[in-house]
């Protein structure tokens, strides 16, 4: 039996005008891989940080690790037994690899041994390299080794592979597969589906400031993302109208139109027309995907740079 | 104090490795150093500006010879301008009419009538009474015990002259000289003024009197002689580099970690935001020795400059480091953005560096900037210095010391409740 690690309950938070967290409530079990998915701006920064102690929550109840966050005294315990890197994560521009690990790892009472740290993340070339003269996917491991000075039982990272060409992303990912072969709990957030789709056991997807839905990632493809995706690209716009009025399910995305089909006598009749029209090249087909549950909920397409379109 | 000193370890690390931040706080000093101590250095050195009255003459109405030397002796420690007030003018309304309306403080030695011969019957009286006590020993004196030296009619014949010398010691009895320095309240150099004159006065009576065997007079001797230009562009420079190395230091080092998120990273860590704090200052009171220690180094290897920096001077740069590292850390707090707060900082230092005196003296300045400038926290920190390096530790130290402390401990509060640990 799992235990829980992290638990949030009513959690609402509202600067000024702007209501960036809308009452959410979840949990997240030890040991697992826990995903925050969401559009840039959907409150998955804000509901971090709020577990992290950073902000303070307008209302709502948070648990991480057995401390109630609100209490400054808890907030020192629990400072010691978590590791996180935060979103854009930068350390000090002069300082060498190391001697950033250094700094953090001076800040704690105990801490692991760097240079097998360094073997671990594969940064021993550039050990003593400053991180000016880092490329982005290597500030981004030394992001994640700072995260894990301190050995921690529980490991924030806050979109760890963004803006990293998918090379360096392969490269995290691996990474924090092995964090979770540890046993480390890990709660990351992400505006990549498919980020969310091969690393998480758990997904919430937020959509601004509220969960819509949240489930094991397996559960939330087979419930929602079911049946196929036919994608067309670069569909002229009349075409893509009359399409639309031929099936009233499709969306039009840019030049792209999706429709998500559930039957295979839907596709033979989609690949029939387009064929009479000359645009059978066109035609894609995706697997069931954390895209479609996300369209399928939300109503809107979340592109690879996070937008909503 | 482990994580103070990695922050400490931290700041310093990356400062030295920041080449503007290593030339402007350093190197930037020291050649401001030389170039105004070759600039200014020759015989006509600005200093402190100082009217002479004197009012000591004989009856040729020329002035007594005791006096003349007196004065080379002043002119000749290159710490003041001297100007001469004849001895029959009015001596306030002489300075006045010598500075113009705009020409802003001044202040007047007054010599007073018999100063020499005052000095030369002390000097007189003081060696009697060291030939006195030497008869007296030599009456006490034994060939061995029980047996004197001298018979009893010797003894007796002694004893007679002795009291001839009595009569003449009681004639010349030692009279005070009072010298008067006459100087505005507003002239916040008038303190430096008066306990440089002090101690120029002391070692010219103790030259004269004291019969050679005072040891503290040689050393005082030299160090009053050899006032130069430098030494007063010294404690300037330090005090101005130490504030702009502080406030720019801390100001940028705030701004930029807090926008790239640095601050943010090691707020996640046990660090405490106090530790922080207290970590930022410790690492600029660690810079602003090492530039007090290099522009002496250069003082004494370059420019003759003799003087050690003591216990003020030290007490000093702590104080200056911390309250301008509170100022850092206030102007930080206010100003988010890293341009803007780096522009304000500056805004903030370069007038402050002139308006203090700390490039030239504000003698002539005309009042309203001294008022200015008796407002300005940097003008008690390099009057401090100047104290420190010029006369050793005066009661008059203790005013500028007690102020620069006491605005530490403000700007130090202010500074942290605008350094945010948490985010809104
Ligand atoms: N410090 C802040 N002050 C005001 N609004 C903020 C602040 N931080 C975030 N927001 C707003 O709150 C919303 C959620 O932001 P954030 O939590 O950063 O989203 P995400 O991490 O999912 O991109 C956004 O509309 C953002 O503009
Ligand atoms: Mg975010």
């Amino acid at each position: 039996m799992s235990s829980v690690a992290v638990k949030v309950e009513g959690l609402v938070k509202i600067y000024g005008a702007i209501q960036a967290v809308n009452n959410i409530s979840f949990e997240i079990n030890e040991g697992e891989i826990f995903a925050l998915l969401g559009p840039n701006g959907a409150g998955k920064t804000t509901t971090l940080e709020i577990l992290q102690s950073l902000r303070k929550a307008t209302k709502g109840s948070v648990c991480v690790l057995g401390y109630d966050v609100s209490n400054n005294k808890n907030v020192r315990k629990l400072k010691k037994e978590f590791g996180v890197l935060p979103q854009d994560f930068n350390a000090i521009d002069k300082l060498t690899v190391k001697e950033n690990l250094s700094v953090i790892a001076k800040m704690y009472d105990k801490h692991v041994n760097l240079d097998k740290l360094i073997l671990t993340l594969d940064l021993e070339d550039k050990a003593n390299s400053k991180f000016e003269d880092l490329s982005g996917g290597l500030k981004q491991r030394l992001g994640i080794a700072g995260a894990l000075v301190n050995d921690p039982k529980m490991i924030f990272l806050d979109e760890p592979t963004t803006g990293l060409d998918p090379r360096a992303r392969r490269d995290v990912w691996r990474v924090i597969e092995d964090l979770k072969k540890e046993g480390k709990t890990i709660f990351l957030t992400t505006h990549y589906m498919d980020e969310a789709e091969i690393l998480a056991d758990r997904v919430a997807i937020i959509h601004k400031g509220k969960i819509v839905a949240i489930g094991e990632t397996k559960t939330l493809l087979e419930k929602n993302g079911g049946g196929r995706t036919v994608i067309l690209e670069d569909i002229p716009e009349s075409i893509a109208k009359e399409i639309k009025n031929r099936f009233p399910k499709a969306t039009i995305v840019g030049t792209d139109v999706r429709i998500q089909i559930l039957k295979l006598k839907e596709v033979n009749e989609m690949i029939s027309y387009l064929t009479k029209k000359g645009l059978e090249q066109s035609l894609q087909i995706t697997r069931p995907s954390l895209e479609n549950v996300f369209l399928e909920l939300t109503g809107v397409h979340l592109t690879e740079e996070g937008e909503l379109a | 104090m482990r994580k103070v000193i990695a922050v400490v370890d931290l700041t310093l690390r990356s400062w030295f490795r920041i080449r503007s931040a290593v030339f402007f706080s350093i190197l930037f000093p020291i050649m401001l150093l030389l170039i105004f101590s070759t600039v200014f250095g020759g015989d006509n050195d600005p200093s402190f500006s100082l009217f002479v009255q004197n009012l000591d003459t004989e009856e040729d109405g020329e002035s007594s010879d005791m006096s003349k030397v007196f004065l080379e002796i002043l002119n000749s420690t290159d710490v003041f301008n001297i100007s001469e007030i004849p001895a029959d003018a009015d001596a306030n309304s002489f300075a006045k009419d010598e500075i113009g309306p705009l020409g802003g403080v001044y202040r007047i030695l007054i010599i007073p009538e018999g100063f020499g011969s005052n000095i030369v019957l002390g000097a007189v009286g003081n060696r009697i009474s060291v030939t006195q006590s030497t008869i007296q020993m030599l009456l006490q004196e034994e060939r061995s015990p029980g047996t004197p030296i001298l018979g009893q009619q010797e003894k007796e014949q002694i004893a007679a002259g002795g009291a001839v010398l009595d009569n003449v010691v009681g004639e010349v009895a030692l009279e005070k000289t009072h010298l008067v320095l006459v100087f505005d309240p507003s002239d916040t150099s008038g303190q430096v003024v008066y306990s440089i004159l002090l101690s120029v006065t002391d070692s010219f009576s103790n030259g004269l009197i004291g019969v050679g065997e005072s040891i503290s007079f040689d050393r005082e001797s030299i160090s009053q002689d050899t006032f130069s230009a430098v030494d007063y562009y010294l404690p300037g420079l330090i005090g101005a580099f130490v504030m702009s190395t502080t406030v720019i230091g801390i100001t940028s080092q705030n701004t930029e970690f807090r926008k790239r998120g640095i601050i943010k990273r090691l707020s996640l860590t046990p660090l405490s935001r106090s530790e922080w704090i207290i970590g930022s200052i410790l690492a600029q009171t660690v810079l602003a020795f090492i530039l007090t220690l290099m522009m002496f180094a250069v003082g004494w290897a370059v420019l003759g400059v003799t003087a050690v920096p003591n216990l003020l001077v030290v007490a000093m740069v702590i104080a200056g480091a911390i309250q301008f590292s509170g100022l850092g850390m206030l102007i930080a707090g206010l100003i988010k953005d890293i341009e803007s707060a780096n522009a304000a900082s500056n805004a903030i230092v370069l007038p402050m560096m002139f308006l203090s005196g700390a490039f030239f003296p504000l003698d002539s300045a005309p009042e309203f900037i001294r008022i200015i400038s008796s407002l300005l926290p940097l003008k008690y920190l390099i009057d401090g210095l100047r104290f420190g390096l010029i006369s050793g530790f005066p009661e008059g130290a203790i005013i500028s010391l007690a102020i620069t402390f006491g605005l530490a401990v403000v700007f130090v509060i202010i500074g942290s409740i605008t350094t945010k640990w948490q985010e809104a």
